[in-house]
């Protein structure tokens, strides 16, 4: 003790919390080293004084100061297509968006679900337009509305994506459903699933490993062949920041050695190893480094349960134009307010770094990003809840064969996925072979998003179908 | 237990908040008011960002306590959602807080300006000149070196409750507290020395 000098054990020393031991080899280490003496007299003296700092009053105005922030920035209703903020690109983007509840959902019983046919072809249906009068005539709904978004670990957020195809005519023709991304369950078979073998995707064993550890993956996005904006990740986050995109249970999750070949190397954010309630936050991103392309689409990340301070989340953008998109969180009480007060936005430089603040109050929240990049065409969203979705979906609408069909689908497509099923469809003109699944009745996606109060964005078009087959 | 001034305590008060009483919120700005305050004045240095800080503070309390859980002790909670403020505030300005001129510029430290329920003006040990030392010290910390020391030194938490608050781990509170004020008095000693050169270059200018 002697030796040397015992400069980390100075606040120890100093604040009392030094074993009697410990402490005694301190003092005797004073007595020979007059640099430590001096050094730990100088710190007493500094804490001392720092207790003396005097108090300040708080100013006058302070409570109505704050009255008036609480005021002004009232949380924004998310989709509301009469609030300008989310005009623009987010109201292109958004036919749909819809959040159920997982855990406060009724389940009076299990329903039994047709299954889902496949290969068969679409009935044709004259279409009129009542149906979306009537829609984009519901009453927006106030966050406080929203039922609030599973948080539970199980909801392990998975994208399936729709593609509806049509005509020139506007008559769609087919649709097709399929799993987009990611392998959510070890040994999930996603070809089997959808009927659309996308081979691309399929359960690695890193993925494997994470998920065994109940860790959260919860970024997902619609990953379309035709796109044009990355998303890139590096280094200690996602976009290289110390971002923290995954719910941490405090729970080292080892890295898998090698990384996935999809999915790329999970990002551990933590400094110092996902410490219980430090900077852990285990980062899964479906995206491999820098390469995997999205277009228009939803980023939806959840916020980890205990966010540091100081902690942001950084997007990188590279090879996308100018422009804007939209962020917003919403919190475990389905609130949803803009992440940054004003519509992120993009330069057209090569790459760009976009940096979104997320607060302390936001844990366990879900941001989700709009993003824009250049869509031809409608898009529209449907979240569904894994599980209880069935329940959700199938009960007390079958009615409309039509929309439990659709209901069921989906719900069978949650229940197979376990999870969210995130649905955005383009109408694009494809001329792929995809198998017809049939549940593309435009109507029945509008009926079933009424009943379930989905919200429909007034730029929404729906296409009518008329005509059947090629 | 710092109660109002009908005996509530801050957990009364939330439990109230909580339950849709809009004016026990008020209460408990008064109640935590002042600590919030004054970590966020430490933080900044100077009084106009201080109050802008401290007010962010008390909306994300707002918008936070329905959710509050009493998982964890309210005090604790409290200190992370001002700590998350102040630093979320820092980064999102980008800029480090008030140099010296700054803090001489709004230098509110008189003692008109002490509190009332404090000591007595007569009883501060600390001069004006050691004040503005210390502030100027702080500001050369880094954010959060300077929020340990806030919340140990002056605010007077234990090693444990920061911990909680700022989601470190005990090991890490405390070697970056001792880093923390090893920079400080380094600082410090700089100033002086810097004080000491000044003063001697003015003095062969005269001579």
């Amino acid at each position: 003790m002697t030796a040397g000098h015992i400069e980390e054990l100075y606040s120890d020393y100093l604040d009392g919390t030094l074993a009697a031991a410990e402490s005694e080899r301190v003092e005797e280490h004073l007595r020979s080293c007059g640099q430590c003496a001096a050094e730990l007299a100088a710190l007493r003296e500094l804490t001392a004084d720092l207790r003396e700092l005097p108090q300040l009053p708080l100013p006058a105005s302070f409570n109505v100061g704050v009255r008036e922030r609480l005021r002004l920035t009232h949380p924004i209703p998310l989709f509301s297509w009469r609030n300008p903020t989310f005009s623009g690109a987010i109201a292109a983007l958004l036919l749909l968006g819809v959040f159920i509840a997982l855990q406060h959902q009724p389940a009076p019983h299990m329903a039994q679900l047709s299954p889902v046919a496949k290969g068969s072809a679409i009935s044709p249906q004259a279409g009129n337009n009542s149906g979306i009068n009537s829609i984009l005539n519901m009453p927006d709904m106030h966050p406080d509305e929203l039922p609030p978004i599973a948080t539970s670990k199980a909801n392990i957020m998975r994208i399936l994506r729709t593609n509806y195809h049509y005509k020139g005519d506007g008559s769609v023709i087919s649709a097709n459903i399929y799993a987009g991304l990611p392998p959510a369950m070890p040994g999930t078979d996603i070809a089997a699933l959808n009927n659309e073998p996308p081979p691309k995707y399929t359960v690695a064993t890193s993925m494997a490993t994470l998920l065994s550890d109940n860790s959260n993956v919860s970024l997902s996005h619609p990953m379309p062949a035709d796109s044009n904006m990355i998303v890139s990740k590096g280094s200690g986050g996602w976009g290289g920041g110390p971002a923290l995109l995954a719910e941490y249970d405090g729970v080292g999750i080892p890295a898998p050695t090698g990384g996935d070949p999809i999915l790329g190397t999970p990002i551990y954010a933590s400094p110092a190893g996902n410490q219980p309630g430090a900077y852990g936050a285990t980062i899964s991103s479906p995206y491999s480094a820098g390469t995997q392309r999205l277009t228009n689409g939803i980023l939806i990340a959840k916020i980890q349960a205990d966010p540091a301070p100081g902690n942001n989340i950084m997007l990188q953008f590279k090879g996308v134009s100018a422009g804007t998109f939209d962020a917003s969180i919403i919190d475990a009480a389905g609130k949803a307010r803009d992440v940054n007060a004003q519509k992120i936005k993009l330069s057209g430089a090569p790459t760009q770094n976009i940096i979104l603040n997320v607060a302390e109050e936001d844990e366990a929240s879900t941001i989700r990003f709009a993003i824009n990049s250049g869509l031809k065409t409608n898009n529209f969203y449907l979240f569904v809840p894994g599980k209880n979705s069935m329940n959700a979906a199938s009960t007390g609408h079958a009615a409309n064969a039509k929309e439990a069909n659709m209901a069921n689908t989906l719900a069978q497509l949650a229940q197979d996925s376990g999870m969210y099923v995130l649905c955005p469809a383009d109408f694009v003109e494809d001329d792929s072979k995809d198998t017809i699944v049939p549940v593309a009745d435009i109507n029945a996606v509008k009926s079933f998003a009424t009943q379930r109060r989905y919200r429909i964005d007034k730029t929404a078009q729906f296409y009518n179908v008329s005509s059947i087959g090629e | 237990m710092a109660t109002t001034a009908q005996g509530l305590s801050e957990e009364e008060l939330v439990r109230r908040i909580q339950r849709g009483d809009e004016a026990a919120f008020d209460s408990l700005m008064e109640l935590c008011g002042p600590r919030v305050y004054n970590i966020a004045y430490r933080m900044v240095g100077n009084h106009e960002d201080a109050e802008d800080m401290a007010q962010e503070a008390f909306v994300r309390m707002y918008r936070a306590i329905p959710k509050f859980d009493w998982r964890a002790s309210f005090t604790t909670w409290m200190y992370r959602i001002i700590t998350n403020a102040c630093l979320d505030e820092l980064n999102r300005r980008q800029r480090r807080p008030a140099l010296l001129n700054d803090v001489a510029a709004n230098e509110n430290f008189d003692m008109e300006n002490m509190p009332h329920s404090g000591p007595q003006p007569e009883e501060y040990a600390l001069t004006r000149e050691r004040q503005h030392e210390l502030q100027r010290a702080l500001n050369t910390l880094p954010d959060k070196h300077r929020m340990l020391v806030l919340l140990y030194d002056i605010q007077g938490l234990s090693y444990q409750q920061i911990s909680s608050a700022l989601g470190m781990n005990l090991g890490t509170v405390k070697s970056r507290l001792n880093r923390a004020r090893i920079a400080l008095r380094e600082s410090i000693s700089q100033f002086r020395e810097q004080l000491v050169e000044n003063t001697s270059l003015s003095n062969q200018e005269e001579s």
